[in-house]
């Protein structure tokens, strides 16, 4: 019997169902997770939003994502962590009465639009 | 087809604003700003403040001072808001602090069960780890286990004790100090405490 062997083995397996652990990751891995992470900071701050109805929110989406104790890798958490977020930050809004479901398509439209315009006119200018 | 000559093909690299998440982020920014919600200079400074201004280093000169400072210690312990703020660590998130200390008899360690609260002003913004389904839920039910895998074997005698933060209250842990420490001045002691350690998944 070789216990040394098997404890490392237990060890090995006990330590996957933990994401990478490190001390220097990034703040944040996209900048689109610093851009949600400050628009609600900033309404939070400036008392356009109560930082309880946000939490509350984000609460309620972090828990739809907790289907599975599976292995995540930092990245693969973060990504998660920062869509759950992404979709509190847009409730909370809309249920403060700050923005409307339309006001958001209409916007996605808006710079959709604007950044075809951008692409075509750099075309035409390379042509 | 390469992803070069895919990009050939359609004229251009994609850009990520035109799709999924930041481009809906960007449209809720737009729109906060439009409608006044935000100022775009408050935002540019928000996230220069949370880069610049928190982190772990806060709460390691923290817990230096408390190391060398009884005085110090006992106000952290009694009242962590105060004594934290007085050392110019405040924010958002570092409102309502509560410092709990590790002994011989008492090993502490934070979590946030149903999201990811956390003392933003002294410790940073949470590693990814924190805010992960596996840690969160393990922690409480099993946290001999979990700091087993996090490399801290703790003696069967000590008892583990763990603190879920929430929106009202967040915890930050002030770690034993080391044996043969005595020579080292506030600055050398706070390079020794880490942001583990202050979590409590990890001993200085």
């Amino acid at each position: 019997m070789n216990t040394p062997k098997v404890s490392d083995s237990i060890r090995c397996i006990a330590e996957a169902t933990l994401p990478r652990r490190s001390e220097t990751e990034p703040l944040f891995r996209k900048d689109w997770h610093a851009r949600v992470f400050t628009l609600v900071v900033t309404l939070v701050h400036t008392q356009k939003i109560p930082w309880k109805s946000f939490q509350e929110r984000l609460v309620v989406e972090l828990a739809k994502h907790q289907t599975s104790m599976a292995p995540q890798t930092d990245e693969e958490v973060d990504l998660q962590y920062f869509d759950c977020w992404l979709a509190a930050a847009e409730e909370t809004l809309r249920a403060e009465e700050l923005i409307n479901a339309e006001d958001v398509i209409a916007q996605i439209k808006v710079i959709k639009q604007t950044v075809h315009e951008i692409r075509d006119s750099q075309l035409i200018a390379r042509s | 087809m390469s992803d070069q000559d895919n990009d050939h093909f359609h004229g251009h690299v994609h850009d990520p604003i035109e799709e999924g998440a930041a481009l809906r982020v960007r449209a809720l920014e737009e729109l906060a700003i439009a409608k006044g919600l935000v100022d775009p200079a408050a935002l540019e400074s928000v996230i220069e403040y949370y880069e610049r201004e928190t982190g772990p280093r806060n709460g390691a000169s923290v817990v230096a001072h408390a190391w060398t400072d009884p005085t110090f210690k006992d106000w952290l312990l009694r009242d962590g808001t105060a004594a934290i703020h007085s050392m110019g660590f405040k924010g958002y998130q570092g409102e309502h602090m509560r410092v709990v200390e590790n002994t011989p008899d008492v090993h502490n360690v934070i979590v946030c069960t149903l999201c990811s609260c956390y003392p933003w002003p002294v410790l940073g913004l949470p590693p990814a780890w924190y805010k992960g389904p596996a840690y969160r839920s393990r922690i409480v039910r099993e946290p001999r286990k979990v700091l087993t895998e996090f490399g801290l074997n703790l003696s069967k005698h000590r008892k583990v004790q763990v603190w879920d933060s929430t929106a009202e209250i967040r915890f930050m842990v002030l770690p034993q100090r080391p044996e043969n420490t005595d020579g080292l001045n506030v600055e050398e002691l706070a390079a020794i405490v880490t942001r583990d350690g202050m979590i409590g998944t990890a001993s200085v």
